[in-house]
């Protein structure tokens, strides 16, 4: 069965070509404008993974982690952040928040793909 | 790509619209975090998505602003009007990076900002560090010639699953990267009753032969490698795997309990000596024998893990579809294609009326019915709402107003009202213009407000809101007013008006919008380019609007603009003058009376009295045809003409009609008359009338009878 991806990021060209990419690979896309967009958007779907950017309008990428580690049915599940930091102190404190693992912008098809794996099979 | 790269171009534009609403709104309160925190996302935003679609320079540059936002946002750097005025700057600049990404001179400009950026940061106590450009670090794979053993340990902290981390996936992407025998470490477990599920007990040792680098394996940790125990070490250079017997061989020395990396080193160089002696090539079926028990040892402890699939459900999948952006070139498609369902409508309607068939005639009212629920959403589709160009004039407004010293501020209420796109884009032009001519012309300098009791600031008011099928956009001023003497003069020094003729002020304002008029004794290089009043008059009236100016000396001056929604299909009244089909545009219809043709010829100087009005009138059977034998009874209609009430006499009315304009060529003689054309039902061909002009042309045309 095809994997569904919850794609947040309130830049839209991004969630439109990570969504054609992944959707093109045989995933399943649903999509967010930001972190509380996409806290609405867990309602009960089955969802196997988040793909998150990190700085977002409304709600960021750390507490969109926050909240769905904290509470409710999809507390464990893989969550991924984009991000364009390469500092360390800010990966530990994604990582710190729950985040699964992160990819840098910009990445390709490839990177994108290799990521997942390491979280989702 | 390329069609991502627009989609990219389309929200940068977007963004650099925000960022120039959102300066112009922190100008006003440096203080304003979440505006600050609004322009850092913007310029990340950019930064991180510029470089997902090509745009590296941009991507780059824009990483630049972003530093130095995030300094302002963390008060190392104190926000100014310097600071916010040179981000403007940048942010045309992005603009023009957007377009070409790397042309040199633009990498120039861009270095300049760069430096200007860095002197910003210096000057403040920071490292700069952040500037050093970002590398992206693509671990190429170093070509090898054969596979080297590794020993791999990994140890995951018991909170593994808190971060949805399955470190099952982690030792299946090892075992991706070539042979492996993996043991499954289950010392660590407690008695089953004091089994938490939510803990990870388990670790892994692994002996991999493969072609990758130890970078490769240690990469497949990367996002548990703070917490957990890994330990990755060279067991063999050599491909032992290859050497017969060598995987019995090591995994028995790896499942013997007490087993450690010193133990399997020293089994690994015996085997290493036995390779070098005998060098012989195994065959092959005995070495896919060996990779079937790997497989078997790894389905074994994937099995323990593998936690039952509780969630294999097949519930359909909401698909999330907000908002669509389309392009344009579609939409106006889509709107042509209406325009021909409207025609083909007409005809159906018409073809109804003559076979006078019940069936057919409920069917096409139907029909007509969809068509226009059909035609309403698509123009609706074509309207966006006047604010994406009112940004332009906050910015306009404030440059101006600094570049000549005067303090200006624009109000702008019912933003929200919508216009079809092309209107919009028309307008932008005009707006700006009666903009320039407010704050140059209109709004008085601070010394000058305050000698006269007005607040130093001058305010502009842009007011949209909808009026019937028309839209009305006033833009005021609380300025000088216009000055009627110095009017009067000018036109009188251009021969526009003659010594004595008496006007009205509605007429002197009127003069300002003809070609060539300029009161500014001083030609600024704001207002007198020479573009003057009378181009945003022309742009309004192609539009089918309508402009006034009204003023009130120490008060200010309004200008008002009338507009139509949308320019491609108008409902109107189809009428006959001299058996031939023309349109009236609804819009301007007041009112329609029946009146006797005796009572029309026997009027004087084209004026009748209609229950008890006076009406001057236009007779257009006779302007058409002076020699029309004319009807008994004649329809009169009563329209609007600026702010007067004028008749029409037509010969016959026969319906409410939507037309859909056509542009007529230059052929038609009389073309200054009418907006355009329109197809009928039966494929004749109407004329749309512009009524302002065909009263216009015809009182004219009476005047000069006169004399």
């Amino acid at each position: 069965m095809n994997k569904t991806i919850l794609i947040v990021d309130d830049s839209y060209s991004i969630r439109e070509s990570i969504g054609f990419f992944l959707s093109d690979s045989g995933f399943i896309i649903i999509k967010a404008n930001d972190g509380q967009d996409a806290i609405d958007k867990l309602d009960g779907t089955k969802i196997d993974l988040i793909i998150s950017d990190l700085h977002m309008p409304i709600m960021n990428g750390i507490e969109l982690i926050k909240n769905v580690r904290g509470t409710g049915n999809y507390r464990r599940i893989p969550i991924l952040l984009l991000t364009t930091e390469t500092l360390k102190e800010k990966k530990l404190e994604a990582k710190k928040a729950g985040a699964t693992g992160w990819l840098n912008k910009p990445f390709d098809k490839q990177q994108l793909l290799g990521v997942i794996k390491k979280v989702l099979r | 790509m390329e069609d991502f790269r627009k989609l990219f171009y389309d929200e940068a534009r977007d963004l650099l619209s925000k960022l120039e609403e959102t300066l112009l709104l922190l100008e006003d309160n440096f203080e304003n975090k979440e505006l600050i925190n609004e322009v850092f996302r913007i310029m990340h935003s950019l930064k991180g998505s510029g470089a997902m679609f090509g745009f590296l320079n941009l991507s780059k540059f824009t990483h630049n602003l972003e530093t130095l936002y995030d300094e302002i946002r963390s008060d190392t750097i104190t926000l100014n009007s310097e600071i916010i005025t040179f981000t403007m700057q940048c942010g045309d600049h992005v603009s023009k990076l957007l377009e070409n990404d790397d042309d040199d001179e633009l990498l120039k400009v861009t270095d300049d900002f760069k430096t200007y950026i860095n002197n910003l940061l210096k000057n403040s106590d920071t490292i700069s560090h952040q500037l050093v450009e970002d590398k992206s670090k693509h671990s190429e794979i170093p070509t090898k010639s054969g596979n080297k053993v590794f020993y791999i340990e990994f140890d995951p902290c018991e909170d593994i699953f808190n971060d949805g981390t399955n470190p099952l996936y982690l030792v299946d992407e090892l075992i991706d990267f070539g042979e492996a025998i993996v043991k499954l470490n289950y010392n660590n477990l407690p008695d089953f009753y004091d089994i938490n599920p939510e803990k990870c007990y388990l670790s892994w040792t692994i002996l991999l032969s493969t072609n990758k680098d130890k970078r490769d394996i240690s990469d497949v940790f990367i996002f548990v490698e703070d917490e957990s125990n890994i330990v990755i070490e060279v067991l063999s250079d050599k491909d032992l795997f290859s050497l017969k017997n060598s995987v019995s061989i090591l995994k028995h020395e790896l499942f013997n309990n007490h087993t450690n990396f010193i133990n399997l080193k020293t089994e690994a160089i015996t085997l290493e000596e036995q390779l070098s002696e005998t060098d012989i090539i195994i065959p092959i079926d005995q070495k896919s024998e060996d990779k079937e028990e790997n497989k078997t040892t790894v389905e074994s402890t994937k099995k323990e893990l593998t936690k039952p699939d509780n969630q294999a459900v097949t519930n359909p999948q909401p698909i999330n579809i907000d908002t669509v952006k389309v392009s344009s070139l579609k939409l106006d498609s889509l709107i042509n294609l209406v325009s021909e369902l409207v025609t083909t409508q007409a005809r159906l309607i018409t073809i109804a009326h003559t076979n006078k068939s019940n069936e057919l005639s409920v069917l096409s009212e139907d029909f007509q019915h969809l068509t226009r629920q059909f035609r309403d959403i698509a123009f609706d589709m074509r309207l966006i709402p006047i604010e994406t160009i009112v940004v332009k004039f906050k910015r306009l407004v404030r440059d101006l107003s600094k570049s000549l010293g005067k303090k200006v501020n624009l109000v702008a209420v019912g933003t929200e009202t919508e216009l079809d796109k092309n209107i919009i884009s028309a307008l932008s032009d005009p707006i700006m213009h009666i903009i320039r001519n407010a704050i140059d012309h209109g709004i008085e300098i601070p010394e000058t407000r305050k000698k006269n009791n007005k607040p130093e600031t001058g305010t502009i008011y842009f007011d949209a809101k909808y009026s019937g099928t028309s839209i009305i956009i006033h833009i005021k001023d609380d300025g000088a007013g216009i000055n009627t003497a110095k009017v009067l003069k000018k036109a009188l020094a251009n021969d526009l008006i003659q010594l004595g003729d008496d006007l009205t002020n509605e007429q002197i304002f009127n003069l300002l919008m003809l070609p060539g008029f300029s009161t500014s004794e001083v030609v600024t290089n704001i207002s007198g380019r020479g573009v003057g009043m009378d181009v945003v008059r022309k742009k309004i009236l192609d539009l089918h609007g309508e402009v006034s100016i009204t003023s009130e000396e120490g008060i200010g001056t309004s200008v008002k603009l009338k507009l139509p929604l949308t320019l491609s299909i108008i409902d109107g009244l189809l009428v006959t003058i001299n058996s031939e089909s023309f349109i009236i545009p609804l819009s301007s219809v007041v009112q329609i009376y029946q009146v006797n043709e005796k009572k029309i010829r026997n009027s004087v100087n084209n004026i009748i009295d209609i229950e008890g009005v006076q009406f001057p009138f236009v007779n257009l059977p006779k302007k058409f045809d002076n020699s029309s034998a004319s009807n008994q009874v004649l329809h009169f209609i009563t329209v609007s003409y600026h702010n007067k009430t004028v008749g029409l006499v037509v010969n016959e009315l026969i319906s409410e009609y939507q037309a859909v304009l056509k542009p007529i060529g230059s052929i038609q003689q009389n073309n200054e008359l009418f907006a355009g054309a329109t197809i009928l039902g039966d494929g004749k061909i109407a004329f749309v009338m512009d009524t302002n002009k065909v009263i216009d042309f015809y009182s004219n045309q009476k005047n000069e009878e006169h004399e």
